[in-house]
Parts: structure tokens; sequence; C-alpha cells
């Protein structure tokens, strides 16, 4: 009797909890409320499923609609395989120009995330966010793209708060912030030298193009791990094409080509499902680009091969390991970029992360 | 006698006015070469390292005294920009020049009737799907989409004017058909690509240098070297064409066959550069209006002045784009209307100056 009482009673305070409205602040600094805790989203990016599997071991129902960019993946196969219905979420198009807002207010979501910065729509979609609003549809900003080191913790605290999942969600804040302070914490108590960084971009995607972060993104990566990005002189947005002279007459000590799977064949080679060995010859591959092999880097080996979707991703944090063990060997020998990753699979991750994510060439 | 003497007097004036406008026209076209000539050896001095001239003149003409690093720089990085651009510039100006006489039409270029559209969906095509005949090695697949296609666009265009017999105006109507079809298909392309590809296609659009190697140079060098002599073949042909159609029939002249050739040459010239370097536009437009403007539209110097031009242009496009963004690449198609602008505005009002 007295057991089935507390059962009542603790299923109605829950019933109350969840039906109390939430109220949160997103990224951008707009308060948003919620009118209950959140059960389905509406993601502007598709590949925040990712995000969501650290909150929940069965993202895909958290999720009423998305766009298709996580679809064209093979990280999708791995959930696929996993969670067939995934097949069944309705899509709300292809990026910002192809965003339906019918099929978006149509798959009634509680509360639409987009990234502030990204291939989904963004702050600038004034129009879609008025019309998701007049439906009854908060919007919220995320964003692990133009401030990563910032804003990546409060977009989990975020997420966590609007579905109402914030023991998942303290526990990657941990997770992440224990890794990013050890980083930050040698770099500004050493204050070591930043070596010149060239990160090769979508390597090899085209033969003669040297694509480089430029003053945003992977060019904060490059800082927080103690390096000194070239681009950083020359492009003054995120991303942009470096003059190959220039490259040369940087001198950069540490190369770091970048890539995916939809450059096999080309470029250079990483993420779900590629075998080191295929990363690693398609880098040698384009080390053989007469500009490149002339790289000082190259000469003595500080070559290293990065997975390019970490720009926009709450893992950021493993590139920033790998980076900072890469530029600073000495500082960093205590840093395991690979226990990470499987700490991450283990504790967090139902789709685990399989496959090459980086691979370091200075042996 | 005085009669006789008054004739000939006239004749001589005429005569001598004629010699004299010959030689100003060779003096123009030699010293736009000349200028072509210092544009390229400031293009080769110029660049984001600080090499010295005299580094520079070591490691081109003492190759072995010169370390890696600048060996590179002169010989793999600097030199194939610099002589993609005079060769890009010279190829599509030349190509504007002829596709302008036979459509007639001062605003035609080379891409007018869908080269550039064409050669960017095989290029999108590449980057994309990876779609490509088999047998072409992953570095020439772009280039190769590209051409293909380019080349094929306009097989097709003489196609469909010859089995409907059509003039000027159902081919121009017919080519803007297949402009706004390849971009509907390009569009169609960035639909489904992911979004790290939908960059590379846009960055491939916009046209760059930088994708120059010895190889492309040399094929382009060959492409307009093979070209050039059936161009100036036809000079009379394209004067004649230039006074009208009917008249030009009237002078035995077989303007379908002209017309055809012509394209031929033009869809190679442009397709060839388009697949190198990407879609640069303006060039083709502007290099036969400068050269018009400064040595008339007698064919013999109008294509050969086009040529000069068009290189000049790009040479100095190559130039600024390294001294406005140093470090960085703008693309050059951003840069060959910024520097072409401001000349072709002060040709036109001079123009207008002197016609007032």
């Amino acid at each position: 009797m007295k057991k089935t009482l507390m059962l009542v009673v603790s299923i109605l305070v829950a019933g109350l909890c969840y039906s109390q409205p939430v109220q949160v602040t997103d990224v951008l600094g707009r308060t948003v409320t919620l009118k209950k805790p959140a059960r389905k989203v509406l993601l502007g990016e598709g590949r925040d499923i990712v995000t969501l599997n650290i909150l929940h071991p069965r993202p895909g129902d958290l999720i009423a609609a998305w766009t298709d960019d996580f679809k064209k993946t093979l990280e999708y196969k791995h959930y696929l395989k996993q969670f067939p219905e995934l097949e069944r979420i309705p899509t709300t198009g292809s990026g910002a120009a192809g965003f339906s807002a019918e099929n978006a207010i149509a798959s009634r979501p509680d509360v639409a995330v987009f990234a502030v910065k990204g291939h989904g729509p963004g702050p600038e979609a004034k129009e879609l966010i008025s019309q998701l609003q007049a439906a009854g549809i908060p919007v919220v900003f995320i964003d692990f793209r133009s401030s990563p080191f910032k804003n990546t913790i409060p977009s989990i605290r975020l997420l966590g708060s609007v579905l109402q999942l914030e023991a998942r969600a303290e526990a990657f804040i941990a997770f992440y912030q224990s890794r990013l302070n050890k980083i930050t914490s040698v770099i500004s108590a050493r204050k070591p030298a930043t070596p010149a960084v060239f990160m090769d971009m979508k390597a090899g995607m085209a033969e003669n193009e040297f694509n480089s972060p430029g003053k945003d993104n992977l060019n904060q990566f490059i800082q927080a791990a103690g390096g000194y990005n070239i681009g950083a002189d020359a492009l003054p947005g995120p991303v942009g094409q470096l003059n190959q002279e220039f490259v040369i007459s940087r001198r950069p000590a540490i190369y770091i080509a970048t890539g995916t799977d939809i450059f096999r064949g080309k470029g250079v080679v990483l993420g779900a499902d590629v075998t080191a060995e295929e990363t690693a010859a398609s880098i040698k591959k384009r080390l053989q680009h007469p500009v490149i092999s002339t790289l000082p880097a190259v000469k003595n080996k500080r070559v290293y091969g990065l997975w390019h979707l970490f720009y926009a991703s709450p893992f950021n944090i493993l590139a920033t390991e790998c980076i900072a063990k890469w530029i600073h060997p000495d500082l960093f020998a205590d840093i395991d970029p690979d226990a990470s990753l499987r700490e991450l699979n283990e504790k967090f991750l139902s789709v685990p992360m399989k496959g090459t994510y980086w691979i370091s060439m200075d042996k | 006698m005085v009669k006789t003497l008054h004739t000939t007097t006239t004749r001589d004036i005429a005569e001598q006015h004629y010699r004299q406008l010959r030689k100003k026209r060779l003096l123009i076209i030699v010293l736009l070469a000349a200028a072509c000539f210092i544009s390229f050896c400031f293009d080769m001095v110029t660049g984001p390292s600080a090499l010295s001239v005299r580094e520079v003149l070591a490691a081109l003409f003492n190759t072995a005294s010169a370390d890696d690093t600048t060996r590179v720089i002169v010989w793999t990085v600097r030199m194939p920009y610099a002589v993609m651009a005079l060769l890009v510039g010279m190829a599509l100006s030349l190509a504007g020049a002829e596709m302008q006489t036979i459509l007639n039409n001062p605003l035609a270029s080379p891409f007018t009737l869908g080269v550039s559209a064409a050669a960017t969906l095989g290029a999108a095509l590449a980057i994309i799907l990876g779609i490509s005949l088999p047998g072409i090695s992953e570095n020439w697949i772009v280039s190769f989409n590209a051409f293909l296609l380019a080349f094929a666009s306009v097989l097709l265009l003489q196609l469909v004017s010859r089995l409907r017999n059509a003039g000027v105006t159902i081919l121009v109507l017919f080519g803007i058909a297949l402009v706004f079809t390849f971009n509907a298909l390009v569009a169609l392309l960035h639909y489904v690509a992911t979004p790290e590809a939908l960059q590379q296609v846009i960055f491939w659009s916009m046209g760059s240098l930088a994708r120059a190697n010895w190889e492309k140079v040399q094929l382009l060098a060959v492409v307009v070297l093979a070209v050039t002599p059936f161009t100036m073949a036809s000079c009379w042909k394209m004067t004649a064409l230039r006074l009208g159609e009917e008249r030009a029939t009237g002078l035995g002249i077989n303007i379908k066959k002209l017309r055809f050739t012509s394209l031929l040459r033009i869809s190679l010239l442009a397709s060839a550069s388009v697949a190198f370097v990407g879609t640069i536009g303006f060039i083709g437009l502007v290099g036969p209006h400068i050269a018009r403007m400064l040595v008339g539209e007698d064919h013999r110097y109008w294509f050969p002045a086009s040529m000069v031009t068009g290189a000049l242009v790009m040479s100095l496009a190559s130039i600024a784009s390294k001294l406005l963004v140093p470090g960085a690449l703008l693309p050059v198609g951003i840069v060959t209307a910024l520097v072409g602008v401001p000349v072709f505005i002060y040709l036109i009002m001079r123009k207008a100056r002197q016609t007032r």
C-alpha cells in the first residue's frame, strides 16, 4: 500500500515537473521559454544526431524532423544499422536554401535546434524563425563551430535542460571540461613557443588547391593547442585558399591534413569505417605534391591527419587533444586521445565512433 | 597634266594614310606585346615569400645553384601561374573576338552560348558524384569532365543549328536555353552534395590560376598554337562578314562553314581554358573591346591585338591578386574584373570624348 502510494506520488511529481515550463538562454543570449520540456526536436543540421547521442542512447527517438546532410555520410550507415527507423524521420530538405518550413511545422517538434553557423538555417533565417514561433515552436541556437571552445559546453547544457536530460549533459561536460582545462592550463603556465602549423584542409581534394583555416574555427583549435596557424595571417574568414608560395615561405614545422570519406580516391581519407592503412596511403599520396614535399614539416616527418568534420562537432576536444600532442609532444606526453575516444564511446555513445579519426605519421 | 598630278597626289595621300595606319596598328600590337612581357616579368618577381629579384634570376638561369625551396617557388609555383595567365588571357580573348564577329554582337563572349555553364556541370559531376569516363586519372577527371561537357555543348548547338538551318538569333536563343539548363542541373547537383563537396564546387567555379601546372600549361599552349593559324587564315572572311551576311555571301563566302569552323575554334579555346582554371569571365568580353578601340576592327590586326590585350589583362590580374591579399588566393575571376573595368571605362570615356 505504502509502496503504491509512493509510486503514485512520484509519478505525479514527475508529471508535474515534466509539465513545468522550461526557461533557457541559448548561445546567442536569447531567452527562450518552452511550455514544457521537449520530447522531440527539429534539427537544423542533421549531423547533430551525434550530439543527441551524448544525451540519449536512442537519439532518433528525440528527433521530429531533420535536414538530410547527415544522411549523406558514412556515419549514417552506422546509425541506420542500429536504428532502422531513422529512415522514417521526415526530412526538411537540404541545407538552409532548401529548408521546408511546412515539413518542419508538420513534424510537430517541441523545439527547433539550429546552429549559429553552419549548413542549416541560422539566425539570419528570420522568416523561418517567425513562422516556427507562430506555430508554437520555439527556436534555440547551439554552436560548435564559430566559437567552439566557448560554446560547446553551453550548447550541451542547453540541450540537457531543454530535453530534461541534465545528468547525461553534465557528465559529458565534466569529460569535456577536464580535458580542455588540462590543455589550457599547461599552455598558459608554460607559455611554449608556438610553431608554425599548416593545416591542409580537405587535403588533395583538388590537387593544386591549398585550403586552410583562416582566423576562425579550426584556427581556434590550433591556437588552443599552442600552435600558430599560418593561414591566420592571410585569410580573413574561417576558411580560404592559400597561395602555394606563401605556404612554402612560412616554413611550417607541423603539417596536418584533414579529410573525410567523401574524398576517397582523390584526397586524404579519414572517418567512419576508414582503416589506418587507407588513411596513411592517402596522406602519402598527398605528400608527393612538389610544394608539400619541400616543407620542413614533411622533411622532418611532422605529418599528421585529422578527420575534417571535427570542425563542427561537440567532440572538438578530441581533435584539440591530438593537435596539442602533435605540436608539443613533450608537454602533453600524458594526454591520450585514443583513451579519450574509448571513454567517449563507452560512456556516452550508443553508436560508437569506429574508424580512423586521426593518424600520426611522425614515426 | 594638272589633273593627273592632282589624282596621283590624292591616291598617294590615301596610300600613305593606309601605310601609316598599318604601321600604327602594328606598333600598338608590338607595344602591347612588350607590355605583356614586362607584366610577365613582374609576375615572376612578385609573391608572398620575400625572394629577391636576384634569387629569382639565379633560380631561373642557374637552376642547379638554387636551393630546393627557391627552385620550387620559381619553377613549380610562380612560372606555371604566370604563363597560364598569359595563355588563358590569349585564349579567352581570341575566342571572344571570334564569337563577337560570328554572332555579330559586341555583347557576346566565349561563354555566351553556355560553354562555362557546361564546364561547371562537368566539374560538379566529377566533384560531387565522382562521375567521369573510365581510364581518366583522378587528378584529371575534373578538367577532363569540364572540357568534355563544354565541347559537347557546342557540338550540340552546332547540330541543332544545322538541322533547323537556323540563323544567328536561333543560335543565340538556343545557347541561352543551354545556359539555363546547365545551371539548373548544377543547382540540382548542389542539392544532393555534401556541404564539403559543395564548397569545393563553388571554389572551382570561381576560377583560379592556382590550378596551373606544367602539363596543363603545355596542353593549353598546344591548343592556342594549333587554333591561331586557322583563325588568322579566316581574317578576310571575318572582316567581310562584318559587312553583313548578304554582302559576305555575295563575295563568295560560305557563311555556314565559316560560322561552324569558328565555333569549333571558340569551343576548343574556351573549353580548354575553363577546364584548367575554371570560369574566368570578363576577359573574353572586354579583351576584344579594348583591342577594337585600339586598332579598329580589321581582323588582321584585331585578332592578334585581342590576344595580347587579353594576355596583358590576365597577367596584370595575376599580379594584382598576389598584391591585394598577400598569401591568400583571391579567385582570379574577381580580380580580372577589378583590374579590367577601370581600363575599360577609361577607354570608353576617351572614345566618347573623341566622337562628341
